[in-house]
């Protein structure tokens, strides 16, 4: 009786680790995420329920999802069990640079994250925060400018079907958010997707970029501008693009 | 849509290549339209400028002509050319009715880029026809501002793609004086082939990067903050069935008899002919 337990435990513990094996590219315990939302400018109905939506989302796919609004996480040595950090909406105000969170010691902390090889993921408002770091705003690869007012209904093309972030999707889509522009968006960053502002009516004549990936300083970056709205982390098409970009910062998309 | 000049080059490029001068039919040398017309800003380079480009054609063997007359865009005009130079060509952003593309003009320009008329944009071309998003289309984006007293400073370039007809003369990198712009509505699927490094153009504690600017379209102001990111400066891409090569280089007078920006434009000239070597 003893043994045969035993041996069912046996298979049971390989089963897991045969899953967990497949799931995961080293032998080292899932990888971790932090989803921070610290917001000291305009603060997204959003976030509560985006932070629902990812952490159910990573934890599907065997990632250990936690969350924070301390900006002190960013104190060095503090991100070290953390494999990937997703800034959701995490403003500050653009009218009051001391309204920026990412100040001494805290900017060590993430730059030595990044150098590690990190995995950065900036969701809508990870854009609309820190502008007087310039090095953060290197790191998302571009600043929020301004966005037409509410949010209507935009094409969306994807420019890389065979990005992690853009399978499963649809090649044009239609969907509801608020639309960013963005000024000083870095022309060398890897675009997957873009957006169409005349589709909502907006006199400009050229696609704007919305959703793209860089290598930066040893890190992977992942952004997308979309995510203002809470239907949006209910949608199955954002949350796939979401769920392929952190896969891809942390090195884990086949 | 490929025009039968492109496509005579695409089949005939292995025979030519393999025939004697003579085998060839006799064809005309390609003939370029500069157009000069600025009701906007109106540059010193322009001259400089066309005396440039007719010494690119005088060297490379093209027929020139230069003109600030806009009734030159009609479809009979424009059957004589085959390739078009955007030279400073100015309207006044503030202004619709600076523009000069208007009526039947428009249809004429469109035709010819859609016979595959190829375009090559200097400098203030991007700094035209905000009204018309067709014209931001073609161009690849608009001018938005440029650095402030002095206007003209030290820019620090990084050749993106260095195996281009535009960029195979020129070293990695260049070191020069411009007026640097900064782009609205710029399509980012543009092929790059120069950028500037930002602190090249503002540095980071440059008072000139931290003020309040006041957007080209938009009436509200809004705060600008220090730029981090690298500029575009020079592209190309293919549109609506023709080539057109951009760059913002060219505000100064002595930028065309500098050899860099002037092997850079003459490349340029050539990939938009077609002529990919």
């Amino acid at each position: 009786m003893r043994t045969l337990f035993r041996a069912a435990m046996m298979i049971a513990a390989a089963l897991l680790i045969g899953a967990s094996v497949s799931a995961s590219a080293s032998p080292r315990l899932a990888p971790h995420v932090l989803i921070f939302s610290y917001s000291t400018g305009y603060r997204h109905a959003s976030i509560e329920p985006g932070t629902a939506a990812l952490k159910a989302m990573g934890e599907r796919d065997g990632f250990v999802m936690e969350s924070s609004e301390d900006p002190d996480m960013f104190l060095p040595g503090r991100l070290d069990g953390y494999d990937a950090i997703i800034f959701l909406s995490s403003s500050s105000d653009k009218h009051n640079p001391a309204s920026d969170w990412l100040t001494g010691l805290r900017r060590d902390g993430l730059q030595a994250f990044v150098h590690r090889g990190g995995g950065v993921v900036g969701i809508h408002a990870a854009s609309d925060s820190n502008y007087t770091w310039m090095w953060y705003h290197r790191l998302i690869g571009a600043s929020f400018d301004h966005h037409p007012p509410g949010t209507p209904t935009a094409t969306v093309t994807i420019v890389d079907p065979s990005d992690p972030s853009a399978r499963g999707l649809p090649h044009t889509f239609r969907r509801t958010d608020e639309w960013y522009h963005f000024y000083d968006f870095n022309p060398h960053v890897h675009i997957i997707a873009e957006y169409d502002p005349q589709s909502y009516g907006e006199d400009e004549a050229n696609p704007h970029p919305i959703s793209w990936r860089q290598d930066f300083e040893g890190g992977r970056v992942f952004y997308t501008g979309m995510g203002h709205t809470t239907e949006s982390y209910s949608e199955d098409i954002f949350i796939r693009h979401i769920e392929g970009g952190l896969k891809w910062v942390l090195h884990r998309a086949n | 849509m490929i025009s039968r000049r492109r496509l005579t080059a695409l089949t005939g490029a292995g025979l030519i290549a393999a025939a004697t001068p003579a085998f060839a039919a006799p064809r005309r040398q390609p003939r370029l339209l500069v157009f000069t017309k600025a009701t906007g800003y109106v540059h010193p380079s322009i001259q400089p400028g066309v005396e440039m480009l007719r010494g690119v054609a005088q060297r490379a063997h093209y027929d020139i002509e230069a003109t600030d007359d806009p009734d030159i865009f009609s479809d009979a005009n424009m059957a004589r050319f085959d390739l078009l130079v955007l030279l400073c060509c100015t309207t006044d952003s503030q202004h619709p009715d600076s523009e000069w593309l208007v009526g039947l003009r428009r249809d004429a320009l469109q035709a010819y880029v859609h016979r595959g008329g190829p375009v090559v944009g200097i400098h203030a071309a991007a700094d035209s026809h905000h009204h018309w998003p067709w014209y931001g289309q073609m161009i690849g984006g608009y001018f938005d501002r440029h650095p402030a007293n002095p206007n003209v400073r030290p820019g620090h370039l990084i050749v993106v793609d260095r195996n281009d007809p535009s960029t195979r003369a020129l070293p990695a990198t260049i070191d020069r004086q411009d007026e640097w712009y900064l782009f609205r509505d710029f399509n980012p699927m543009v092929h790059l082939l120069i950028a500037a490094e930002v602190t090249s153009v503002y540095t980071e504690t440059d008072p000139l990067n931290m003020q309040w600017f006041s957007s080209q379209t938009n009436t509200n102001t809004r705060m600008r903050f220090p730029e981090a990111n690298p500029k575009p400066i020079s592209w190309h891409h293919e549109f609506e069935g023709a080539r057109v090569f951009y760059t913002a280089m060219g505000h100064t007078p002595e930028t065309f008899s500098e050899p860099l920006p002037v092997a850079h434009i003459t490349g340029g000239i050539r990939w938009a002919l077609g002529h990919n070597r």
